[in-house]
């Protein structure tokens, strides 16, 4: 009932736009039918710090480094819906821990990966929790924390092509990108 | 001169008597109640485009169907003709027994107008007869990769496939757009300076901001029902959790603390006490309720395959995505009950659904060989109707309440 009212009142606040624009005599844009569809009750915080393309900084400058050639490093692999490190791959986390400790200037950049099952905003999560397990594993290798960034592509950048499991075990990983 | 008059309206004298006896009609059997549209008349010009838009919209799947003069229940009369520049559109709705008229306007509008006009006077026309709102016009964002890019942006689109628009400009990886309840904002995610951050992008007067960019991952945008808060899902503490961050105060409040687990997609409840959002606690994906307030873990999803993606409509519904036999597909639970059913075809993979306005029709995205379409269901899962694809990848619509 609630609802139908609104509705109602909305209907109403259109026909009284429509009016409002057809005095004004609005031009351009998409015209007085359009505008008055986005003219609904209610706002959303405040605008007034809007901005049209400047961000603020964010993630310790990381984003400012730059890459290194890092194709030496292998990327860690993962099972179906998993985010363990196996203990097998600990070796290719280990490459990473020793280098990031003789080249005290360089960072790391944790991009996570999940094949092309599930939801794309699931997938963006799981392989953030990929890139955070891998983490962990530096950290506990006496890597700071603050030389470590994760980055999930959940699953829109897959290495291999294809729709099955020896494409998706190839996809499911977590890429070291270092920077200094 | 784009001068508008509504010149005439009908009585609405048994309206809501009426109203009232169609919501349980077209509850059990959609799609039961036909037109007759023989008896308007249009000119070659845009009075014909007028007429088109609102036939089209008028009988999208589930809502009217089409029938002869003989066996219609209600007639559509009326013209639509140009006069110097304007259109003069009348439109009637009458009863076939006992011819009693339902519905009545007279407009006249601008040319380039006579589109919105017709999905205007179909909605009215869809809540008059049915006591459903309609939503023919309401625009469906989604995210669109056309074919031979590389990169994603927000695009949107009225459910009729005209007024397609492109909203963004970050040809990067761009998820999950969804309607703030004003109607001219939207939250996402985009990678477009390199990391997922959160953006709110306003569409008149046009401007963006940024929600959420601490370090690691920030998704799963959704404005509250009253505009003020934003769910969020963030890594910034070490794993991905649920946050609430209020828009005035900017203080951003973390509602779970899980051990090991991926979470994603919140949608808040329709009165804005509960969120609804998946987490892979035990490695297949469920969904979880949680108050806005924190405390207990709810879960709602049982055996199956993964749960993603829920939407919690203004019908107190949730849908979601639901692996089934292999493929993804569209259900709808009622969560005080945990009633649940499929409402998408088996014919490909179904995701990403969100409630029309009705609380009766869904958009959703279905794949089927790598392409991706924007598709209309219904929860009776009678209607499967694609209203875009090709040249492209279209997916994650989110439709305007």
């Amino acid at each position: 009932m609630k609802f139908t009212a609104r509705l109602s009142l909305r209907l109403l606040l259109l026909s009284l736009l429509l009016l409002g624009s057809a005095c004004r005599r609005k031009q351009g844009g998409e015209g007085a039918i359009s505008d008055s569809m986005y003219s609904d009750v209610g706002g959303i915080g405040q605008f007034d710090d809007f901005e049209q393309f400047g961000l603020p900084e964010t993630r310790g400058g990381i984003e400012n480094m730059t890459a290194v050639d890092s194709s030496a490093y292998a990327p860690v692999y993962f099972a179906f819906d998993s985010y363990s490190v196996a203990s097998g791959e600990n070796s290719k986390v280990r490459m990473v821990a020793s280098n990031l400790q003789s080249n005290r200037g360089q960072a790391v950049i944790l991009q996570g990966h999940t094949d092309e099952r599930g939801s794309r905003e699931y997938n963006i999560a799981l392989g953030e929790r990929r890139a955070l397990a891998v983490r962990e594993v530096l950290i506990s290798m006496g890597i700071s924390p603050d030389r470590i960034q994760t980055l999930s592509y959940g699953e829109e950048l897959p290495a291999v092509a294809g729709s099955d499991e020896s494409a998706y075990s190839l996809n499911r990983r977590v890429e070291f990108q270092l920077m200094q | 001169m784009k001068t508008v008059f509504v010149l005439f309206v009908t009585s609405l004298i048994f309206q809501s008597v009426f109203a009232q006896s169609r919501i349980q009609i077209s509850r059990q059997g959609s799609a039961d109640s036909s037109f007759d549209f023989s008896g308007f008349s249009t000119d070659s010009g845009a009075g014909a485009r007028f007429f088109s838009g609102l036939r089209k919209n008028l009988t999208m799947p589930s809502q009217f169907s089409e029938a002869p003069p003989s066996s219609a229940d209600f007639r559509v009369l009326g013209s639509a003709r140009s006069s110097g520049g304007q259109v003069e559109v009348t439109v009637q709705v009458a009863d076939r027994g006992q011819g009693q008229r339902r519905f009545g306007k007279r407009y006249s509008v601008a040319e380039n107008q006579v589109e919105g006009l017709a999905r205007l006077i179909s909605d009215e026309i869809t809540e008059t007869l049915t006591g459903r709102p309609g939503f023919a016009s309401k625009r469906i964002l989604f995210v669109g990769q056309r074919a031979g890019s590389r990169g994603k942006d927000v695009y949107a689109m009225y459910p009729d496939g005209g007024g397609m628009v492109q909203l963004t400009r970050d040809d990067s990886v761009v998820l999950a757009p969804k309607w703030a309840p004003d109607g001219n904002t939207f939250v996402y995610t985009s990678f477009h300076r390199g990391f997922p951050d959160v953006y709110l992008q306003r569409l008149q007067p046009a401007g963006r901001k940024v929600v959420s960019s601490s370090s690691g991952m920030n998704s799963g945008g959704a404005v509250s029902p009253d505009g003020r808060k934003i769910a969020l899902i963030l890594s910034r503490e070490g794993r991905p959790e649920l946050y609430v961050k209020d828009l005035s105060s900017g203080r951003t409040t973390r509602l779970t603390r899980t051990a090991m687990s991926a979470k994603s997609s919140p949608s808040w409840s329709p009165n804005g006490k509960e969120i609804v959002f998946v987490s892979g606690h035990q490695g297949i994906p469920n969904l979880y309720v949680i108050g806005v307030n924190g405390g207990e873990l709810r879960r709602i999803t049982r055996g199956g395959g993964e749960n993603l993606s829920p939407h919690w409509g203004p019908n107190g519904l949730i849908a979601f995505t639901r692996r089934r036999e292999g493929r993804y597909a569209i259900a709808v639970l009622n969560p005080n009950n945990g009633d649940m059913r499929f409402v998408s075809p088996a014919d490909a993979d179904y995701e990403d659904p969100s409630w029309a306005a009705d609380g009766f029709h869904l958009a959703a995205s279905r794949t089927i060989r790598g392409q991706s379409a924007i598709y209309l269901l219904d929860m009776e899962g009678k209607a499967a109707k694609s209203l875009l694809q090709g040249q492209g990848k279209w997916y994650m619509p989110s439709f305007r309440l």
